[in-house]
């Protein structure tokens, strides 16, 4: 009896040993990722400030929250103000609105974040003409503005934080060419675009041509406008298919809808894998289809990278520092089917649709 | 009782929400953030008090956002090509107009059922204003035209000077006029009023032209408020809030009950709510049980009032 005891004590102990080695473990390895990443993010944004102060209230506001993206770019802004003000002794507090993509209501939405003198207000502009509007009342209060993931059209922000969509498209485009070229294919290629109010889809749209202009790898057939709607990416697709059939390529603004796009590609019967398929961002849907072999290149749209970043320009700015309207564009990283399992950082692992 | 209380209840539920919140929420009740509300609800206050002529006649017109982003849009688009900032106005306006009173010549003399009518009046200024714009906002207008409506007159900005304005006539127009009788007798019972001499059509046509005309109202301020134009201005959600406001205000979907001035005392109602979940710092989810709530309780209290044939 005794000797079972001590048995079950022995295993007890080892378990709390294995438990705890296996808690630090994760610890120093969560760490050593996070420090890597915030060593390549300030590459980027530049290093700390000075005269950072104790408390810095951050208001946000999002153009809609329908999408998984929003919510990530969020949980990692507070995860990472957390580290960054343990760091530095700061704290953060969050006000967060959303105006449920209407345009006129984020710019109410930013009135209240100014009447509630938040020391820096961070926003993703449903409409990148509107938001200029709201730039031009906080600049009126004296409060800084960071622009998030979407650039203003008509008014300079204090600083911009998004990616590189231009760069994003070039860097997809210019891989296809190779793809193309190594399996020798002539591309006739439907283009599922973003919303034209979006500089991001703009940017990627401009991308995408200039190296189909350069290099005549592909000649795009038919433009499909989709303003970021999935019943639109279902639809143009499937009218696209039907009068262009001899398109082998498809270049898609985003693969959040990827499974509108495939559901017309196979209601048109085509085999998915016959056809060459560039998308951009590893949103989650993406991601898996990429690892299916569906989709055979794109570029990440980093949610954790962007996020970090505006964490330290919202430091910088709540800090006193003028950035005059400086933008810090995250680059992406090129993803294929080869590669998708060694990339670190990738949101769409940690999210779903 | 409840019938003398009854057309005073929206003023007594934004006076009681008003103090309930000044106790409760810090930062509310202060002049900087009531001028902010006010500034908010000038453009769904206009649009309300269009909605409400058209409720009190007896009629429902869905198609005010939409016609408002239309209006807005030529009015932007021929300031963007240079033209004058009061010629553009006055596009806005006429524009407004033009589509109140297609939608109240159907109405009136076609005899077609106004959900209709103004629904696919809705869907045709969308597509028109989706097309003009090609979905990419109309920016670049003219400063003279932007510093001009986004001015404060002493500390109150001039877009409230113009609803305080607007409110006070529409409401003298409505309780004093001969039109202002007209429209009551003709929501309440348009056969009878008939017999009584009213011009039921003219009536009815009139309401709709002057619910397109708050639309171009509505549009000239809030394009100056976003400092640009496009087609989302014109988002289906707005129809809602506008019937919301309407109806929160005393203005019955059935005809015949309420005033303009009630509709902007729901516009201001509204815009309190949203103003006060954002100074509360409420998550996403519960603003939208709470939203979804404000529906429910706008649709008892006007079949409350029908209950009451207040």
């Amino acid at each position: 009896m005794k000797g079972k005891i001590k048995n079950i004590r022995m295993f007890m102990v080892l378990l709390f040993v294995f438990v705890l080695a296996f808690n630090l473990c994760g610890v120093f390895t969560v760490e050593a990722v996070t420090k890597d990443a915030v060593r390549l993010i300030r590459e980027v944004t530049g290093e700390l400030p000075e005269n950072l102060p104790d408390k810095i209230v951050v208001g946000v506001s999002w153009n809609e929250k329908l999408h998984s993206m929003i919510q990530a770019w969020q949980d990692y802004m507070i995860q990472y103000s957390k580290e960054y003000g343990q760091e530095n002794a700061v704290e953060f507090e969050w006000i967060i609105n959303v105006a449920d993509g209407d345009p006129a209501r984020q710019h109410s939405n930013i009135e209240d974040l100014i009447v509630q003198d938040v020391d820096v207000i961070v926003a993703r502009a449903q409409d990148a003409a509107a938001i200029g509007a709201s730039i031009r009342a906080a600049q009126e209060a004296s409060i800084p503005f960071l622009t998030f993931d979407r650039q203003s059209a008509t008014m300079k922000p204090d600083a911009h934080v998004g990616a590189n969509s231009y760069s994003q498209g070039l860097s997809t485009a210019r891989a296809l060419v190779e793809i193309l070229k190594n399996n020798g294919i002539k591309g006739k290629a439907i283009e599922v675009m973003g919303d034209l109010r979006d500089i991001n889809a703009v940017n990627r749209s401009k991308g995408w041509h200039e190296v189909e202009k350069e290099t005549g790898a592909w000649e795009t057939v038919i433009q499909v406008p989709t303003e970021w709607k999935p019943t639109k990416f279902k639809t143009g697709t499937t009218n696209a298919l039907e009068a262009h059939p001899e398109a082998n390529v498809m270049f898609l603004a985003s693969d959040f809808c990827w499974s509108a796009v495939e559901e017309a590609l196979k209601e048109d019967g085509r085999d998915i894998k016959e056809m060459w398929i560039a998308t951009q961002d590893l949103n989650p849907q993406g991601y898996e289809a990429m690892k299916k072999g569906y989709i055979d290149v794109g570029t990440t749209y980093d949610c954790y990278f962007h996020s970090l970043a505006a964490v330290e320009i919202i430091a910088k700015l709540a800090a006193g520092e003028e950035l005059n309207g400086k933008n810090f564009l995250v680059p992406g990283r090129l993803a294929t089917p080869d590669n998708i399992d060694e990339l670190e950082y990738m949101w769409a692992r940690d999210y779903e649709d | 009782m409840i019938k003398k209380i009854f057309p005073y209840l929206s003023i007594l539920l934004l006076a009681l929400l008003c103090i309930f919140l000044a106790v409760f929420v810090p930062g509310f009740f202060t002049i900087r953030n009531f001028i902010n509300i006010f500034k908010q609800s000038s453009a769904l206050s206009l649009m309300a008090i269009g909605m409400s002529i058209v409720l009190i006649g007896g009629g429902i017109d869905l198609s005010i956002p939409a016609t408002m982003a239309l209006s807005g849009i030529l009015g932007a688009m021929y300031m963007r090509g240079g033209g004058n900032p009061i010629i553009a106005v006055l596009i806005m306006l006429a524009v407004g107009i033009c589509i109140g009173m297609i939608n109240g010549y159907a109405i009136s003399y076609l005899k077609m059922i106004p959900f209709v009518v103004t629904l696919s009046m809705m869907y045709i200024a969308t597509g028109a204003s989706t097309w003009l714009t090609k979905e990419v906002s109309i920016y670049g207008l003219s400063s003279s035209y932007i510093n001009v409506l986004l001015s404060k007159v002493w500390f109150i900005p001039l877009s409230v000077l113009i609803l305080l304005l607007i409110t006070a006539f529409i409401t003298v127009m409505t309780r004093r006029s001969v039109f202002g009788k007209w429209l009551y007798a003709v929501g309440i019972d348009p056969e009878s009023s008939r017999y009584m001499g009213i011009p039921k059509h003219q009536i009815i046509f009139a309401t709709y032209a002057f619910s397109g005309l708050f639309a171009g109202i509505a549009a000239v301020i809030i394009v100056a408020r976003l400092m640009s134009a496009s087609a989302t201005m014109g988002n289906i959600d707005i129809v809602l809030n506008v019937i919301g406001a309407a109806v929160i205000g005393g203005v019955s979907i059935y005809g015949g009950v309420g005033s303009p001035l009630g509709a902007v005392i729901g516009a201001l109602i509204i815009t309190i709510i949203g103003n006060v979940m954002n100074l509360m710092n409420m998550s996403y989810y519960t603003t939208l049980i709470v939203r979804g709530s404000i529906i429910v309780v706008i649709i008892a209290l006007d079949s409350f009032r029908c209950r009451l044939s207040i």
